[in-house]
């Protein structure tokens, strides 16, 4: 498809470049792209003024470039507003865009600021909460995932959020190299979620688990 | 920081050029691009504009 806009705007406004992070490995790695597709706005001086990660429509996407390129919802922007007022949504958005740039530190240090600001069970820390566990997980610190997904189940049983947790528990299992335990959880998960999407994936990394072949 | 130079005519073909290429898996619609950051940080730092990397894979 053909967008004219964005032809106009990449033609006047922004240089565009469209790198194969497979084929670029050492710019995608520089650059920390941790997800697909990711655009990173650089500014005149080589530094990164900020990024998008996900699809956006056209004109959400163009917008945004153009309020980057403004200063506006830049990580500077939100950071400089969380100085002046508390705003556990903003701590979340700044969490989020360190975390894509991969700042790990930092990104736990806020998403414990929107867990600290807030009760520990309320939505917000919720996804607070549920972010550090996979950041622990990401981070191979799999007894500490496990211990956050663990405290995630109980604090928001009933909640998605709680169902979530328990299916990054098996993976984080699996990860570690605890085939024992994994194929435990995922079968506690299928257990207490026997309709959920799901279930279908956790019984293949059971039989996986297993090494039970596809189909038998 | 903002930068809203007019990039030459010369370019503004060239890129057009370019963005006859096969559209990759992108969240960015058919646009003029080029295939290497190199390039286009070399005509940026010509023309002062920023750059978007788009980075992406054919998985």
């Amino acid at each position: 498809m053909i967008d004219q806009k964005a032809i106009d705007f990449f033609t006047t406004e922004v240089i565009l470049a469209k790198v194969n992070a497979e084929v670029d490995s050492l710019l995608a790695q520089e650059f920390h792209i941790s997800g697909y597709p990711t655009s990173v706005l650089v500014g005149e001086d080589g530094e990164e003024i900020d990024r998008i990660v996900g699809y956006l429509e056209v004109d959400d996407f163009l917008k945004t470039i153009v309020d980057y390129q403004n200063g506006i919802g830049t990580l500077d922007d939100l950071l400089a507003r969380a100085e002046l007022e508390p705003d556990r949504e903003l701590y979340l958005e700044i969490a989020e865009k360190y975390k894509y740039r991969g700042g790990s530190d930092e990104a736990r240090n806020w998403y414990q600021k929107v867990i600290d600001a807030g009760e520990p069970t309320d939505s917000l820390s919720g996804e607070g909460r549920m972010s550090l566990a996979d950041m622990l997980r990401r981070a191979k610190e799999y007894e500490q995932a496990l211990e956050a997904y663990g405290s995630i189940m109980k604090d928001f049983s009933g909640e998605m959020i709680a169902q979530d947790a328990e299916i990054w528990r098996a993976i984080a299992y699996r990860q570690m190299g605890d085939t024992t335990q994994a194929i435990n959880a995922f079968q506690e998960y299928i257990e207490h979620y026997p309709e959920s999407e799901d279930v279908e994936y956790a019984t293949k990394q059971i039989d996986k688990l297993k090494g039970v072949e596809p189909g038998t | 920081m903002t930068h809203s130079g007019q990039i030459p005519i010369l370019l503004a073909i060239m890129l057009l050029i370019v963005a006859c290429g096969a559209e990759k898996q992108s969240s960015i619609p058919s646009a003029p691009y080029f295939a290497n950051y190199a390039e286009a940080r070399t005509v940026a730092d010509s023309t002062g504009q920023a750059v978007l990397v788009n980075f992406y894979t054919d998985w």
